[in-house]
């Protein structure tokens, strides 16, 4: 009895040191994750909880099983134990109900993710509803979110879908001198809120936007390839989304387009690996950086010690990040808020991500880098890191402007953002 | 067929994998000569790939195969977790691709391969087990659907009775490779006849990087596959850029295609969005309140992410969406039985003897309404359409196709979706190829009613016999649910714990009743309005009349829907 009762009190003053033992009122501190675990993108669940529970595992946190989705074990920070909670949401019905459970039935302080857009705007509704709650709605990539009316509780430490097409417009206007182009993209949300940003870059440079063709899903993304307005443009702007599109580089060239130099696209474009056999020399856009850079690199290695039984390279896409990042941010605050509260101390978090520094501007959104990269034989090239891409574009996205749509944004000449150059 | 237990070799104290078969096959002698000669032929197979069989027998009345016991998973387990990133899945297949091809070497065809007969050490070795339905090649032929191997992965020949050989093999290995990088098998169906039916006429779903390779693992005809799984592999290799072990090649291309597919599942979610309630909780349970007493006095268990019930026919019906199945109650005698859906189920409506499953896949940007017998629970029609959510009553059978809601036109198994009414959903979150804004429909009081989503928080009210919008409410909250009856359109407020009373004729607010916390499922009827709520984990009854809250009654899962028919008011959602 004499060795249980020692036991109970050294564990009693261990345990004091991170959560409180004996009668402390210290509650833990719980950060919830939001990741679809078997809907229709439920295959990249154990990427993003892995993601999530890297910053805890590199504070000592032990995992809890053999798979991520097991859980991971508490850790001390700033004298609280911080633990993890895991939630699953696989269509905009479950995010407001599954919110709600991790808050208000399982106590958590901050909420990471999901990885939509639509489920993203329909859990700032439940943010408005508390108040003192972080929610850090990532990387679901809805430019509104942040931009419209934000709410004072909702961070993004992750680009959204309009600054990961930054540097493109540029790119094609002032490198390749074009002065007309053709959009073309899958008819989904994703495709017009990343062609926004392309088009905001090239309008404001003053290139215009002689039309948009926007693919229904299941249609053959080449038949948009021949049309009359290509023959008229400079070049084309591709924003796949998933459609395969080595067919449409296949018909663009033998139609007597050069690619490589009449065609820019969103990182999508690889979605399809067959095309890097007919995009020689094409240009992409987006993050995170196709050619490694030394911080994913460490990012690649880091994961793959914590979870060899995971594809680092599969964890090196925004959305898996963007669970790390979340997570990542409420810790530092944690560790430097110093007695402010954890919005105040998460609105200072200057992250060093994997895929950039990071920081937030006034409506807690993130300003980073964006990668332009050419695809060479047997290897894709960085040619360009934009630096600090905001997400007004230079003031060309302003608050309550229509969403990204078929039609929006207009194309006109601005003052262009500060990496037109 | 069999049953694997855990055992210890006295003799040679070893741990072993005891394989015994089933009492029904031990009884056909035929089976019984057969079953020892195949397992010597199978113990003559030394190979690094296969797992060594040490002994096989017959002791009593029982058949067994004795073999090495591998401490690790096998490969279906593995797959619930998600699918593989391409490289690991190749180094996988490759491995089942040596043991196969070295069988085939020497005659035999194995005949069953599947991901649970694929079993993986700590190091990921592979050893290919079962050899159980190993046949010589041109030595006999079955039909018989207990004989012929697993339905997901078994080779149109071998459905058809043909003779085998090696390349019923290569069939199998090509449909693993496909679950193996998209996490699902690429013929499954709603029903096992489906699912043959699929193999013997359904082209293979589309999957962009590997469309060539597995269009001739999977062609119907074996002399038009590959020759040997070896080739499949190295097809696949070449398509997808990974690198032979132990081998330099372009990385590019092996980085491109680990994006492309880390794409490909991970955008999925930009396009697909799931319109039913599934939810974080394992065990789905159904529970039966009793109207009268209000208590619960049934707690059956069903599948996991138990979303929508229905309630009709004499039976009640549970769609799953987690593990997409369905489960038939006879609330009479208690009898439940289930079986897969045709993809991931997440509405169901009964009416005139039929249940209707909205679900989505089983492509992957698809969906499907698939009609059932309420009573023997045959599968009996449908159509393939990708619909939010499904409701029936006196007007027929509704669907909210997102964003176009139709009626279908119902004769016999032929389901066709017509009269089209187009809902005016906002443009950008919910529009016409966001796949999501419509999340209940309802149908009484005069009309068919349906609710938007989060983002677009509106209830219209569509004429059900001129096909029109009547009339559009802006509701102002986030609506969980809709149901109409006792007077009423009811719909609950996921945001702030109300029920909300619309009067159908002057479609407009006219009560607001608090209930618990999590309001998600309401229902009508046996002389209430019945509200699940998932964050009390309780369902309120609320008379319909006065609007007032009758009870509270506490339940032990998270309800997320509810039904009333069949003498009781049915309840689904997960023990946790």
């Amino acid at each position: 009895m004499r060795v249980k009762a020692l036991a109970w009190m050294l564990a009693c003053v261990s345990a004091t040191l991170a959560s409180g033992c004996g009668g402390s009122t210290v509650q833990p501190f719980r950060i919830g994750i939001l990741s679809d675990c078997y809907g229709p993108a439920g295959g990249a669940n154990e990427l993003n909880v892995a993601s999530a529970e890297l910053p805890l595992i590199e504070r000592g946190a032990k995992p809890l099983g053999r798979e991520p989705s097991d859980g991971i074990g508490p850790v001390s920070i700033a004298g609280r134990r911080v633990e993890l909670l895991t939630g699953c949401v696989a269509g905009t019905g479950d995010v407001i109900p599954e919110a709600r459970r991790l808050v208000e039935g399982e106590g958590a302080l901050a909420i990471v993710g999901p990885e939509d857009p639509s489920q993203g705007m329909a859990l700032r509704l439940y943010a408005r509803e508390r108040p003192g709650t972080a929610f850090l709605i990532e990387p679901s990539a809805a430019p509104e979110l942040t931009l419209s009316d934000p709410a004072a509780n909702v961070f993004r430490f992750a680009l959204d879908a309009a600054q990961s097409s930054a540097g493109l417009g540029t790119y094609a206007f002032l490198r390749l001198g074009w002065r007309r182009v053709v959009v073309v993209g899958d008819d989904v949300p994703y495709s017009w809120e990343e062609a926004a940003g392309f088009i905001a870059e090239f309008c404001a440079l003053g290139g215009r936007v002689v039309d948009r063709v926007w693919v229904p899903l299941g249609t053959d993304p080449a038949t948009a390839a021949t049309g009359r307005a290509l023959r008229s443009a400079d070049g084309v702007y591709l924003a796949p989304a998933v459609s395969p599109m080595s067919a449409f580089l296949k018909r663009y060239a033998s139609a007597g387009h050069d690619p490589s130099r009449e065609l820019v696209s969103n990182t999508s474009l690889l979605t399809d690996p067959t095309v890097i056999r007919v995009a020689n020399g094409v240009v992409v856009g987006g993050s995170p950086s196709l050619q490694p850079t030394p911080s994913e690199r460490a990012y690649a290695t880091a994961f793959a010690k914590a979870f060899p039984g995971i594809s680092a390279a599969g964890a090196l896409t925004g959305l898996s990040v963007a669970y790390r990042d979340g997570v990542e941010a409420v810790l530092q605050a944690l560790e430097h808020a110093r007695g402010t509260s954890l919005l105040d101390a998460l609105g200072r978090v200057d992250l060093d991500s994997p895929l950039g520094r990071l920081h937030l501007d006034r409506n807690r959104q993130a300003i980073g880098p964006n990668y332009v990269s050419r695809i060479e034989p047997g290897r894709i090239k960085t040619v360009r890191v934009v630096p600090d891409v905001e997400q007004s574009f230079g003031g060309y996205f302003r608050p309550g402007d229509p969403p990204p749509s078929e039609t929006s944004p207009r194309c006109v000449k601005r003052t262009p953002p500060p990496w037109a150059r | 067929m069999s049953v694997v237990y855990l055992a210890d070799d006295l003799h040679l104290k070893r741990q072993v994998a005891l394989k015994l078969l089933a009492a029904p096959l031990t009884e056909d002698e035929a089976f019984r000569e057969r079953f020892l000669e195949e397992s010597q032929l199978a113990a003559s197979l030394d190979h690094p790939n296969v797992v060594p069989i040490y002994a096989a027998g017959e002791t009593g009345d029982e058949l067994y195969i004795a073999m090495r016991y591998v401490e690790g998973q096998d490969l279906r387990v593995r797959l619930r977790a998600g699918a593989l990133d391409p490289k690991r899945a190749v180094r996988i297949c490759s491995q089942v691709a040596d043991a196969l091809d070295f069988a085939h070497d020497r005659g035999l065809v194995h005949r069953d391969v599947k991901p649970s007969n694929v079993l993986l050490d700590a190091n990921e070795h592979v050893y290919l087990a079962d050899f159980g339905l190993t046949r010589r090649v041109g030595e006999g032929r079955t039909a018989d659907p207990a004989l012929f191997g697993t339905i997901d992965y078994v080779a149109p020949e071998q459905i058809r009775g043909d003779e085998i050989d090696g390349r019923a093999d290569v069939y199998a290995l090509g449909c693993v490779l496909y679950e193996c990088l998209v996490g699902s098998s690429p013929f499954r169906r709603g029903s096992d006849a489906a699912t043959l039916f699929a193999h013997l006429e359904d082209a293979p779903p589309p999957l962009p990087i590997l469309d060539e390779v597995l269009s001739r693992a999977l062609a119907k005809a074996p002399e038009e596959r590959q020759r040997t799984c070896g080739e499949l592999i190295e097809e696949a290799r070449e398509a997808l850029g990974v690198a032979e072990l132990g081998r330099s090649r372009w990385p590019l291309t092996a980085a491109v295609s680990a994006f492309a597919i880390a794409t490909t599942v991970l955008l999925a979610v930009f396009l697909t969005r799931g319109g039913g309630s599934a939810s974080a909780g394992l065990d789905g349970r159904l529970l039966r309140i009793e109207p009268g007493s209000s208590r619960v006095t049934t707690s059956i268990p069903v599948g996991d992410g138990a979303a929508a019930v229905a309630a009709g026919s004499g039976r009640v019906w549970v769609a799953s969406y987690r593990d997409a199945t369905l489960w038939e109650l006879d609330p009479r005698t208690g009898a439940i039985t289930h079986g897969p859906a045709l993809g991931r189920p997440h509405d169901v409506t009964v009416h005139a003897g039929k249940a209707y499953v909205a679900s989505l896949g089983p492509s992957q940007f698809g969906g499907n309404v698939s009609q059932y017998d309420a009573v023997s629970g045959g599968h009996t029609g449908g159509l393939d359409k990708f619909t939010c959510s499904l409701t029936s009553g006196t007007y027929g059978v509704w669907i909210a196709g997102c964003p176009d809601v139709y009626e279908l036109n119902i004769d016999g198994s032929n389901v066709v979706a017509e009269a089209k009414v187009t809902i005016p959903l906002q443009a950008h979150l919910s529009a016409a190829n966001d796949r999501e804004g419509l999340a209940a429909m309802a149908m009484g009081e005069g009309g068919v009613w349906v609710i938007g989503d989060a983002n677009d928080p509106r209830l219209w009210r569509i004429d059900p016999r001129r096909h029109r919008i009547a009339s559009t409410i802006h509701l102002g909250f986030p609506p969980a649910a809709v149901a109409a009856g006792d007077g009423g359109v009811w719909v609950t407020d996921e945001l702030d714990d109300r029920l909300v009373e619309i009067d159908p004729s002057e479609t407009r607010i006219v009560r607001s009743i608090p209930v618990g916390r999590g309001a998600a499922g309401v229902a009508v009827g046996a002389g209430g309005v019945w509200v699940a709520s998932t964050i009390d984990h309780t369902v309120t009854r609320v008379d319909p009349s006065t609007g007032r809250v009758v009870t509270t009654v506490s339940v032990a899962i998270r309800p997320r829907a509810v039904a009333v028919g069949g003498g009781g008011v049915w309840v689904v959602g997960d023990a946790r």
